[in-house]
């Protein structure tokens, strides 16, 4: 894993913290939002504005939608892209 | 087990002779929710329904906006708040805890000589629960003009780091003026029903809260926040009020084909063409307004019937179904067959 991708990664973490209270070290790439980090359909909608904030990256309700891991929505800031 | 009894018989009905209703002035926008929460406008077009909310102002309290609802109902039906016999205020937000609020809306409306106290049935189901209550006073004979009061401040128990309710909540009141009316018109069958083990679905917690930083945090109610599990009252209210709102027609010996209108409760736009879904009725036969208020409790349902009946969309004769709920979880139906003014003046009110 590349330091840019580290930096993304422990942001996105903070984040969820912040709008969920999930501490960070219990947060792996691979943990879905909503099966493993109890968020629902609200606490996404914060994370991701609060994304916005943070990165300056518009994530539009249709694309957040696809990203259900920690992971997909790192390498969607990362790279553009949806991951398949 | 089936419970019921069979209502006293009377030589009269209790018809509904005005919907009074108070909104307050300042409109919040989802705009404005975005600047001191983490949420998007699109979002809550899209899963909530609403638009706009109107807030109290800093100095209106639940009392301030049921007095002026009242007086509202009192001038739609030309007479004068003195001339109420008992104020009934259904709220979960009252001025204090004691004395009921009650106490002031009759003070502030001037409805000099009422009587009057609160119900609490849980916030939303209050529009069917308070008006049951209501219509069960004037049907005892003992009182000849009812005053069922449904006001709210609910933002003034909202958490603003939690999105869930604030983004659904407005405040407003709404007021029933219920008096007799001839025997075959008026508020019919009314179903109440309640499910304590789903207690927290859907409640205002009283709990210690604190920001990030350690601070206390506390709403207008101090610790006590308004709470929701929107997918837990998805189910509830998309599943089980379509099937009470057939027992109660069921039981009447009438269909949903004979509704002319059903006024729900405003809970979110999507629960309420969902139930107009089940029920197998195209939506042209409800009236919502939580896009511009929200959604207002207790007042809901009632702020349905002002709008409909401003819209002409409520004839004397209609078959009504009136359904709240929420907080409970709680679900309160009612059948009403709309009056006219001569439905009234056909008996005597003295």
């Amino acid at each position: 894993m590349t330091a840019v991708q580290s930096d993304t990664l422990q942001a996105l973490k903070e984040i969820v913290d912040e709008v969920a209270g999930v501490p960070a070290e219990d947060i792996t790439p691979e943990s879905s939002f909503i099966d493993d980090l109890g968020m629902d359909s609200l606490t996404i909608v914060s994370l991701f504005v609060l994304i916005q904030r943070r990165f300056g990256t518009d994530v539009p309700n249709a694309v957040f939608d696809r990203l259900t891991t920690v992971g997909q929505a790192v390498a969607y800031l990362e790279h553009g892209e949806i991951p398949a | 087990m089936d419970i019921s009894g069979t209502p006293l018989a009377r030589s009269w009905g209790v018809g509904i002779r005005a919907v009074g209703g108070y909104l307050p002035e300042k409109v919040v926008s989802n705009a404005d929710l975005e600047e001191v929460l983490l949420t998007r406008d699109e979002w809550i077009r899209e899963n909530i329904g609403v638009e706009t909310r109107r807030m109290a102002a800093e100095d209106e309290w639940t009392s301030d906006l049921g007095a002026a609802a009242l007086k509202d109902a009192c001038a739609r039906a030309g007479v004068s708040p003195s001339e109420v016999d008992l104020v009934i205020c259904g709220t979960y937000t009252p001025d204090n805890m004691a004395p009921p609020t009650a106490m002031r809306v009759i003070e502030k409306a001037g409805a000099h000589g009422a009587t009057g106290f609160d119900v609490n049935s849980g916030a939303c189901p209050g529009g069917v629960f308070a008006l049951d209550v209501g219509a069960k006073y004037l049907a005892s004979g003992e009182y000849r003009r009812v005053a069922v009061v449904l006001a709210d401040v609910n933002t003034r128990t909202m958490d603003w780091k939690d999105p869930g309710p604030a983004v659904i909540f407005g405040d407003g009141a709404a007021c029933y003026l219920l008096e007799r009316c001839r025997p075959d018109r008026g508020v019919g069958l009314t179903l109440l029903r309640s499910d304590p083990s789903r207690y927290e679905a859907v409640w205002v917690a009283r709990e210690k809260r604190t920001l990030r930083d350690g601070r206390p945090l506390t709403s207008a109610f101090g610790d006590n926040f308004a709470t929701l599990s929107g997918k837990a009252v998805h189910e509830f209210a998309v599943g089980e009020v379509p099937e009470v709102i057939e027992e109660l027609l069921a039981r009447a010996g009438q269909d949903v084909s004979d509704v002319d209108l059903f006024a729900l409760h405003q809970a979110n736009l999507y629960i309420v063409r969902g139930i107009m879904a089940a029920l197998g009725v195209p939506e042209d036969r409800t009236v919502t307004n939580i896009q511009k208020y929200g959604n207002t409790s207790g007042a809901s349902v009632p702020l349905v019937l002002r709008e409909a009946d401003d819209l002409g969309r409520l004839s004397p004769g209609d078959q009504v179904v009136l359904a709240a709920f929420g907080s409970g979880l709680s679900i309160g139906a009612a059948l009403v067959r709309w009056c006219g003014p001569e439905d009234f003046e056909a008996v005597a009110t003295t």
